[in-house]
């Protein structure tokens, strides 16, 4: 399409020759108005298919999780149902019986009391038999500390197997070092000044270590872990427990 | 007299096999026996879990103490031990869990000027210095809020006591207390759905890490019972399986 130039001066000279485009039978470029958004109906679908692909990881991470949880979780069945390890062989009908005695020799004979220390319990039984149930206090649990000499107490009412030791009517309280460090008195130098005759109620029944059950003079408080490790027990209570249980009653306390 | 002890003979022969059921059964109960005797013996508390009467009491001296009623007790092996029929590893545990001592207040005497002592941590309280055992007796009640206070600190003490929890006992038992009311709506059925799923992922965990994964015994029950077994739970206390079938002796 291009002509030969000349150099000559001169010389007329060659134009390229400019394509001169054909008129143009197409629409005008670029979408429709009524497809305008399409960048951002672009944008939407990526969006959904991330959001999909996202849904997909997790429903997969799902279900991988709950398949290592099944892995490694249990296989339960009722612990009734589950099977005995290998024992020795039976013994006699006789063995049995005599082992059943040694045991039931163990369990006091006749009226015990146990002591429930956290639901401040006190209950008279006979064998599974509740013969009265009576709200106490126990223990508060807290602990004493002496600043001068570094002693600590601690006021728990302790747990297991006690006996009652001795049982007073009108019981005399000497006073221990605590309940003068707890005061912030000095301790007395007087045995005389450690005797309290009001404090411990009609009844007492000794359970060793300084602990008892005893009577209250503030009532109001039974059901709350307020004392030093001593249980305390309403008026009626007391008397009940008192007539009911002799010298070498097994006392539970739990 | 010699009539009597010919009927007395005759009964007891009578009775005799009755107790000790079939040779399964009788090994089984003298096993169970024998151990109760031991751990009874030592006057020390014990547990048993009665699957069948779906129970767990706490014992001492033979005496039941506290029973403590299951609404499901269930027993599990790990499915990367091969799941299959749950065996029990043995009729007798030992607990080899710590068991957490509680928190205590400390009560500080008062110093000259004051009246009461003090109780810590608890704000605003005075001591148990209302205690019968603090006082003299004609001096008037000290305020309510000093046993409110110190009961209110027990009440905090328990309300810190998870009510689910998991005791690890020898040889080769977790035992997993669930204190929650009973799956009755969706929510607590997602809840136990939940604790399945982190118990799975916790044996896998443990499963990788190359730890033993033990046998699993899962015991329903309220959350009170939960938390009061917790507190009645000593360092190596025993955990007996009463064999199935076998009663209690008649004793005591």
């Amino acid at each position: 399409m291009s002509q030969p130039i000349d150099d000559a001066p001169g010389s007329p000279v060659s134009v390229p020759a400019t394509p001169v485009p054909a008129p143009s039978t197409r629409l005008p470029s670029g979408p429709p108005p009524a497809l305008r958004r399409r960048p951002g109906s672009r944008r939407a679908r990526a969006l959904l298919w991330a959001l999909a692909g996202f849904l997909g990881v997790l429903a997969g991470g799902a279900g991988i999780a709950l398949i290592v949880a099944y892995v490694g979780g249990y296989a339960y069945a009722p612990a009734a149902s589950a099977a005995l390890p290998a024992l020795p062989a039976a013994p006699s009908a006789k063995a049995l019986a005599k082992l059943e005695k040694q045991l039931a020799a163990l369990q006091p004979k006749g009226t015990f009391i146990v002591v429930d220390v956290v639901e401040q319990k006190v209950f008279l039984r006979r064998g599974d038999q509740v013969l009265r149930e009576a709200v106490c206090s126990a223990g508060t649990g807290a602990i004493l500390r002496d600043p001068k000499s570094g002693k600590e107490w601690i006021f728990d009412t302790p747990r297991g197997v006690r006996k009652v030791k001795e049982k007073k009517k009108d019981p005399v309280w000497t006073k221990p070092d605590w309940a003068f460090v707890e005061e912030g008195e000095p301790l007395p130098k007087k045995w005389s000044e450690r005797i309290d005759e009001a404090t411990l109620g009609a009844y007492a029944l000794y359970l060793g270590d300084g602990y008892m059950i005893h009577g209250t003079l503030y009532q109001r408080y039974l059901g709350r872990p307020v004392t030093h490790g001593c249980i305390r027990l309403g008026d009626d209570d007391l008397e009940a427990v008192y007539q009911a249980s002799p010298v070498g009653t097994p006392v539970l306390l739990f | 007299m010699r009539r009597a002890a010919f009927t007395a003979a005759v009964l007891t022969a009578l009775a005799l096999p009755a107790v000790a059921g079939g040779d399964g059964d009788g090994a089984a109960r003298a096993a169970f026996l024998q151990r109760e005797f031991d751990a009874a013996k030592g006057q020390k508390f014990y547990l048993v879990l009665d699957p069948a009467a779906r129970a767990l009491e706490l014992r001492v001296i033979g005496v039941t103490l506290k029973r403590f009623p299951l609404e499901r007790a269930l027993i599990g092996v790990s499915r990367l031990r091969g799941g299959g029929t749950p065996q029990w590893p043995a009729l007798g545990f030992t607990l080899s869990s710590e068991v957490d001592e509680p928190d205590r207040p400390v009560i500080t005497p008062p110093t000259a000027g004051q009246e009461l002592a003090s109780v810590e941590p608890s704000s605003g309280a005075a001591s148990a210095a209302e205690d019968d055992a603090s006082g003299d007796g004609s001096a008037a009640p000290q305020p309510a809020s000093l046993a409110e206070s110190l009961s209110s600190f027990r009440e905090r003490t328990y309300a810190g006591i998870p009510p689910v929890y998991r005791l690890h006992f020898e040889p080769d038992l977790d035992v997993v207390i669930r204190g929650e009311p009973p799956a009755q709506d969706f929510r607590s059925r997602v809840r136990r759905l939940w604790f399945q799923f982190e118990e799975g992922w916790t044996g896998f965990r443990h499963w990788m890490s190359g730890q033993p994964i033990s046998t699993r015994v899962t015991l329903f029950m309220t959350p009170d019972d939960a938390r009061r077994l917790y507190l009645a739970l000593d360092p190596s206390i025993p955990l007996l399986v009463e064999p199935l079938g076998a009663g209690r002796p008649s004793g005591g």
